[in-house]
């Protein structure tokens, strides 16, 4: 448990170190003052996508160039050398930008000062989608080398994950956008400042927490089969 | 502390097995050196025994229990020196220190005086990405101590490093094993290895060709030789076998007619009794 909260203090010294707790709090304020000049009376959509957009972009992007980073260096066979489990280190990844996201999606929301809040829903849809979009991270990044062929796997991942936005938006309507877990998170998101059906709570809430249980899966095989043991030191 | 029996092991989609069937015991508060040329597989080896490469066939013993069914404690009881350097770039190298120092269970060692040892005192708070490569190799080398580990892996510690820092790490190593430190020792350097290890192997492409003391090597298979230096129009030298010196014909006739320069006896090196163990040669690989 010790090396646990360790790791995870060391990674928060180090996304700051890497620059990336200030791209993100540039990325927030920037929202921030949009919201704020808007009128986002009616909005509780948008505003909620918009929130959204934040922890996934900090848990995809930021874990991918986070390990890229690490992967430069060859750090990661120096931790696997350490008494630190994977599942400890993964793990770590997710806390540290949850806590990231939530901060920095909270700030938005207060800007957009929406008319109905649920902090406790707010919490877990924060916490859900981040994590979910930090193992897709690891997930993604497992199969590129360096950062320019990550930005060409990007839209590969993205877009279908962007799909339920269809939906989201009354553009188009399908039962299908409930397959897949983006359209739970703006779900999720929504209930935060506005109200969705039960129905719809119980299903975002249960099915994120399969498809987070499952990206933590192949994210732990990922890892040890294609970051660590296939790291050559040449 | 260590004991290796029948081990195999080939990378992914590789055909051929890089390792092809070792055996040898490292007793406790032995330097045992792997010494041999590029792509021998010493590195592989020492990824194997620390875990860092699996699917091996074949046994590994370490501290009397199947490496296989260590859990992560083992990391409690080993140190690693990797071949490369490898740190925080944007972390200073104390700061590197203390977080892998973080994530042992034992109290983290002095690790100022740990940097001191190796002459990084000063650039303790500097970030690694401005050290130069020696620097890195010495803090990948202490490293390796934060956590006070039983048994030791240095691949090749004095690579890239000048001949005082070299020097340095190599008297390091001796005080680790006064202090009762078990230590696998990988290098291509014939004078590291005959200087630091109680046992040595030479090993090329996968296979250990011969396994002993240093001395008990030269002994067995080199032979002492006498070199004579002596001018005859322009200067020469030639060695002659100590053995039956007095009988042999043309050193007797050089030492009667020709005016010596210089004559003195010579150990056979590490060096070649390997190339005649192995034959292969170790000094042309060294950069
Ligand atoms: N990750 C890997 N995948 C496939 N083959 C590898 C991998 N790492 C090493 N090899 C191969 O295994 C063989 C042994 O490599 P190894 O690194 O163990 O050599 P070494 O004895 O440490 O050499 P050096 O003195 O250059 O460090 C080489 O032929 C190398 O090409
Ligand atoms: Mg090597």
């Amino acid at each position: 448990m010790r090396s646990f909260a360790n790791i995870i203090k060391w990674d928060l010294i180090l996304i700051y170190k890497y620059g990336i707790v200030a791209v993100a709090f540039a990325i927030s304020g920037i929202y921030s003052i949009s919201l704020l000049l808007a009128n986002t009376e009616g909005m509780e959509k948008l505003v909620a996508a918009l929130i959204f957009s934040d922890p996934v972009m900090y848990g995809f992007l930021f874990t991918a160039i986070m390990i890229l980073f690490e992967k430069d260096a060859q750090t990661h066979q120096v931790l696997a050398v350490t008494p630190l489990s994977i599942n400890k280190y993964l793990w770590s990844k997710a806390f540290t930008f949850t806590l990231l996201a939530f901060v920095c999606s909270t700030i938005i929301l207060l800007s957009a000062s929406p008319n109905e809040f649920h902090p406790l829903l707010f919490l877990v849809a924060v916490s859900f989608s981040s994590i979910l979009f930090v193992f897709i991270g690891i997930i993604g990044v497992s199969f590129v080398n360096n950062f320019n062929q990550f930005i060409l796997l990007m839209p590969i991942v993205l877009a279908p994950v962007c799909l339920p936005f269809l939906d989201y938006f009354n553009i188009v309507e399908s039962w299908v956008f409930y397959l897949i877990p983006t359209q739970a998170c703006l779900l999720l998101f929504t209930a935060s400042i506005s109200t969705i059906e039960i129905w719809q709570l119980i299903y975002s809430i249960v099915y994120l927490i399969i498809c987070n249980w499952a990206c933590y899966k192949l994210a732990v095989r990922l890892y040890k089969k294609r970051i660590l043991k296939t790291s050559r030191d040449e | 502390m260590i004991d290796i029996e029948n081990l195999r092991f080939s990378y992914p989609k590789q055909t051929d097995d890089t390792i092809k069937g070792i055996n040898f015991s490292i007793k406790e508060g032995e330097i045992y050196g792997f010494l041999g040329p590029s792509g021998a597989g010493k590195s592989t080896t020492q990824k194997i025994i620390t875990r860092l490469v699996n699917g091996f066939q074949g046994k590994v013993w370490i501290m009397g229990k199947d490496l296989k069914n260590w859990n992560n404690d083992y990391y409690n009881h080993i140190g690693v020196g990797f071949e490369l350097p490898n740190h925080y770039a944007k972390l200073t190298g104390l700061e590197n220190l203390k977080l892998f120092a973080s994530l042992y269970d034992k109290f983290p060692q002095n690790l100022m005086g740990l940097l001191e040892q190796v002459g990084l005192a000063e650039a303790a708070h500097q970030k690694t990405q401005d050290y130069s490569k020696g620097m890195k190799m010495r803090l990948n080398f202490v490293r390796a101590l934060i956590h006070d580990p039983d048994i030791l892996f240095f691949d090749e510690p004095t690579t890239g490093l000048d001949p005082v820092n070299a020097r340095n790490i190599k008297n390091i190593i001796k005080d680790l094993k006064q202090q009762g430190k078990t230590i696998f020792l990988t290098t291509h350097n014939m004078y590291d290895a005959d200087e630091l290890c109680d046992r040595v192997a030479f090993i090329t492409e996968g296979l250990i060709k011969a396994e002993d003391a240093p001395k008990a090597l030269k002994l067995k298979y080199g032979k002492p030789l006498l070199n004579v230096e002596y001018e005859d129009s322009d200067l020469k030298s030639v060695e002659f076998d100590l053995k039956n010196l007095g009988q042999n014909q043309e050193f007797m006739k050089i030492i009667k007619k020709q005016r010596i320069i210089s004559m003195h006896t010579r150990e056979a090196s590490l060096d070649e009794v390997f190339v005649k163990i192995t034959g292969e040669n170790l000094t042309n690989i060294e950069e």
